[in-house]
């Protein structure tokens, strides 16, 4: 049964409005240790029905896609909405559906990839390591080549189709040296394996990797921050991502409620959600509800200018959805970025690091995502990080808690911003220097 | 049982009886290609989310998946395929596609050996949360949302209800033919409170491998109110000083202190790649004399693993005995390279991933402490607390790790004093277990039906715990 179909099904047997999603995803990837350890290929169907029944929904995702698991969510759908008690801001689906040009996200060879043609990038990502540093053995990573199709349609319109290829390689390496131990990790992503980078991505692991061995504490304290642009793409969705949601303004969780045309950044800082730019990891032609996406500046040189929306959302305030609903497809749809982008400034890497007279430049992180966003509050645990005086990085360090409020840092904090933009899935966002930045330690 | 569950029922069986001749139809297809050892597995699970958001019904979602992972052996290297289509066309594919996928796999030289057991195992419940009305599921999860949000200067509430049954079916090649079923649910409620212009929230969950009964046996709405009484308390509260404390960790911080930072280390897979901290300390001291720490498909209050996904039994795995690393927790393969027994810690997410080491419920064992006696012996520190901790995460090859508490408090002359918020912790794994210098009596483990423990891009259902303990020094990130 397809979606019009399953959309038809659900009207007939009682719903108001419903709206169907197929997601098909195909996935091959590849596990490494020394070597390639393991491998597999994945073929996976999930389909979601959302129905609306008066103003109850309710939503049925199954990977039952034969016609009677299909039309068994759809009953099933129908009879959750018909008890459940009414959502008294329901107003209706999205009823603008249509597509934005993005241009090409899908690769035929990265969506058909088998394991065996992804082997040779393997190999060179693994030999990478070695290369980077004799010593470094590659202890743990993954090479994966993805392709998903989302196939959605409601009771206003549609099918629409859209579909992305996707390809991620990940490395951690390690040096053992007189009874010490050096690690470091890296990554590549892009639309087609072809694009991965697994030579720089392995050289980098492996030399990196040998210097950490040395690695030594930072002493307790507050200190000139620079974020490496990996460290700044890390933490940005991590608070952004919450905050900015209508969703979530609206059922009073946001700290940014409110603060609509109020400088909540310094003026130097503009992030803009790029929905429908090119060559843009996380751009799409449509939604998860099938509305076109768009780009947005959600802060304009410091000044908070939008929130983002989805149909519901938008509803409640009587405006248009901003094109930014993401759901699971057993999931009803929320308010998401598809891809933050924190412009970048004139300031070079080097600059960044010149003008840092006793500072800590931050390589890695683990732990940013126990942040709060409902309060602001940053934190973020240094696993690799350097020492930099007078414009040197005079030492490796690791372990220290990085903690403080993310918008302060981001107005008061924020010293300078680089222009080495880091693209990753979602978000982009270049190296920052902060000031006066509490870093726990020994 | 009403009309709609006798034939929800009927067609559960039905559709273990398709899935079960997939396998098998799977395990003959890959022998007859030329695999030389098969694992078929199947899988069905529902689960049901109720989310109510501030007095809202803002999501009933269920959602039903079913299908079948084959991972063959060829030419000594494992290959791993999955498909949701559930016809013998789609199976045949898929063990063309798990050869395929064997042939860039390296060569595996020794399987740990374990007997192939046949069974069929499930986790005990009373009622079926099946059988209970939708209606009556909604109103439940309204009626706490509604009484948390009853306390003045809470803001925002969300509620959810989260219902999971897991039914699970491993055959091999080798006769292993092993099933389970079980039924996991609990209930989620986070309070945001808002005061003077701050804002705090505090989320908290209470989930069980149980039946109904488990959810009919409380007082939500207490739960509830009880969670939005300390949002209130804790965005009052001051954060911690930053730096090096004395702390003692409540049950729930030892478990995901001792998962994250000490579990993880552990699994044998990155032990054996050289990915864990622990390589080559088997025998070693690497933990105060005090601290013995076991993992147990089994535990009371944890999650429900009789069996992993290669089709061992799980076995408990003492990993840690008075101090000395005695084990690590293994799969077939992993076994096989760092020559120890298969545990049955081989876990996968869902049918669609290869098995890999996975905790099951790790935790600590209780040893002589009352808690009162271990707060005056620390006298200055602070006291962590899991009720409204986030998470923590690991860097198992650096052994660093980090972890969020709830709210918490300081220990001052011996004595619990002012609540603490926006607590994060982290510390090194050795360091950590050196240093703890008690152990409390008390023991609890605790699972979750909402979330669970992300490696390799898969999700895992664990358990964690133990007993209260004092650990000499941790750092603490606050303000």
């Amino acid at each position: 049964m397809d979606v019009e179909k399953a959309v038809k099904k659900a009207v007939e047997i009682g719903a108001s409005e419903a709206e169907a999603f197929l997601l098909s995803t195909a996935e091959t990837s590849l596990t490494l240790a020394g070597e390639v350890e393991a491998s597999k290929t994945v073929r996976l169907k999930s389909f979601g029905i959302r129905v609306v029944v008066g103003k109850s929904t309710a939503v049925v995702g199954t990977q039952d896609v034969s016609d009677t698991g299909i039309e068994s969510a759809v009953n099933s759908a129908v009879s959750i909405a018909r008890v459940s008690p009414p959502d008294p801001r329901w107003v209706r689906m999205n009823e603008k559906i249509s597509m934005r040009d993005v241009g090409e996200t899908f690769d035929k060879t990265t969506a058909e990839a088998t394991p065996e043609d992804l082997l040779p990038i393997a190999r060179e990502l693994l030999d990478a390591v070695k290369e980077g540093c004799r010593e470094a053995k590659p202890v743990r990573g993954f090479l994966t080549s993805r392709a998903v199709e989302v196939i959605y349609a409601n009771t206003y319109g549609g099918p629409v189709e859209r579909r992305e290829t996707l390809a991620f390689l990940y490395v951690d390496a390690r040096v053992d040296e007189a009874g010490e131990v050096g690690t470091y990790s890296d990554y590549s992503i892009a639309r087609s394996y072809r694009k991965l980078e697994p030579r720089k991505t392995g050289v980098e692991a492996g030399s990196r990797a040998r210097e950490f061995v040395k690695a030594g504490a930072i002493p307790n304290g507050k200190y000139g921050v620079i974020t490496l642009n990996r460290v700044s793409d890390s933490l940005l969705p991590v608070m952004l991502n919450p905050a900015v949601s209508a969703l979530n303004v609206q059922e009073g969780r946001s700290p940014l409620a409110g603060k609509i045309g109020l400088e909540i950044m310094s003026d130097r800082v503009t992030v803009e959600d790029l929905g429908a730019s090119v060559n843009t990891l996380g751009s799409k032609p449509f939604d998860d509800e099938g509305y076109p996406t768009r780009n947005l500046t959600v802060v304009g040189k410091g000044v908070l200018e939008t929130f983002l929306y989805d149909t519901y959302t938008a509803n409640r305030e009587g405006r248009e959805s901003t094109g930014n609903a993401s759901r699971g497809y057993s999931t009803a749809p929320r308010p998401s970025p598809h891809h933050l982008h924190l412009k970048p400034g004139d300031a070079t890497f080097e600059e960044l690091l010149e003008e840092t007279k006793n500072g800590v430049l931050v390589m890695s992180t683990i732990g940013e995502w126990m942040s709060n966003p409902v309060s602001g509050h940053l934190n973020a645990t240094i696993t690799h990080a350097y020492m930099v005086e007078n414009g040197e990085l005079v030492r490796p360090v690791k372990n220290g808690v990085i903690s403080g409020n993310f918008y302060e840092m981001l107005k008061e904090g924020l010293d300078m911003i680089g222009n080495d933009t880091r693209h990753d899935y979602g978000v982009s966002a270049p190296s920052l220097r902060f000031r006066n930045v509490m870093v726990a330690s020994k | 049982m009403p009309k709609e569950g006798l034939i929800a029922c009927l067609s559960f069986f039905l559709m273990v009886e398709m899935l079960k001749e997939l396998a098998a139809y799977g395990l003959s297809t890959a022998e007859e290609s030329g695999a030389t050892y098969v694992e078929a597995r199947v899988q069905r699970t529902n689960y049901e989310l109720i989310t109510i958001d501030n007095r809202v019904l803002k999501e009933f979602s269920k959602t039903f998946s079913a299908g079948l992972g084959i991972r063959v052996f060829y030419d000594t290297k494992f290959g791993f395929s999955s498909t949701n289509d559930l016809n013998r066309e789609s199976v045949r594919e898929a063990v063309e596609k798990a050869i395929s996928a064997a042939k860039a796999s390296r060569r595996v030289e020794k399987l740990g050996e374990r007997e192939a057991c046949k069974g069929v195992f499930k986790s005990a419940w009373r009622k079926k949360p099946e059988d209970v009305s939708d209606e009556a599921k909604v109103s439940l999860t309204l009626e706490a949302n509604k009484a948390g949000l009853s306390l003045e200067g809470i803001k925002s509430a969300v509620t959810r209800l989260g219902i999971q049954r897991d039914w699970r079916y491993v055959a091999t090649s080798d006769g292993v033919d092993l099933e389970y079923e079980s039924s996991l649910l609990g209930l989620a409620h986070m309070s945001v409170a808002f005061e003077a212009g701050a804002m705090e929230r505090v989320s908290d969950q209470e989930s069980a491998v149980a039946g109904w009964e488990f959810i009919e046996g409380k007082c939500w709405n207490e739960f509830s109110t009880s969670v939005s009484r300390l949002a209130k308390e804790a965005v009052k509260a001051p954060l911690p000083p930053s730096g090096r404390l004395k702390a003692v960790a409540d049950p729930e911080m030892v478990g995901l202190i001792l998962h994250e930072a000490f579990g993880h280390a552990c699994e044998g897979d990155l032990v054996s790649s050289g990915d864990s901290i622990l390589s080559g300390k088997l025998g070693g001291e690497i933990a105060s004399p005090l601290v013995t720490i076991v993992d147990d498909g089994l535990a009371e209050g944890g999650y429900f693993v009789p069996f992993d996904d290669e089709g061992s039994i799980k076995r408990r795995v003492v990993a840690v005995e008075e101090g000395v690393l005695k084990s690590f927790m293994t799969g077939r393969e992993t076994a096989g390279i760092l020559n120890l027994p298969v545990s049955g810690n081989s876990r996968a997410q869902d049918f669609t991933h290869f098995p890999i080491v996975r905790q099951t419920n790790f935790f600590m064992m209780p040893k002589d402490y009352g808690f009162e006696e271990i707060i005056r012996e620390a006298v200055e520190g602070i006291y962590i607390v899991g009720r409204g901790a986030m998470g923590g995460q690991v860097d198992t090859a650096s052994g660093t790790f980090t972890f969020s508490a709830g709210p918490s408090r300081m220990i001052r002359n011996g004595e619990l004093a002012e609540l603490v918020r926006g607590v994060v912790i982290s510390g090194s794994i050795l360091e950590t277990l050196k240093g703890v210098e008690a152990v409390g009596r008390d023991l609890k483990i605790t699972t979750s039906a909402f979330g669970g423990c992300g490696k390799d891009n898969q999700l895992a259902r664990v358990g964690d715990g133990g007993p209260h303990v004092m650990i000499r020094e941790l750092i603490v990130g606050g303000g």
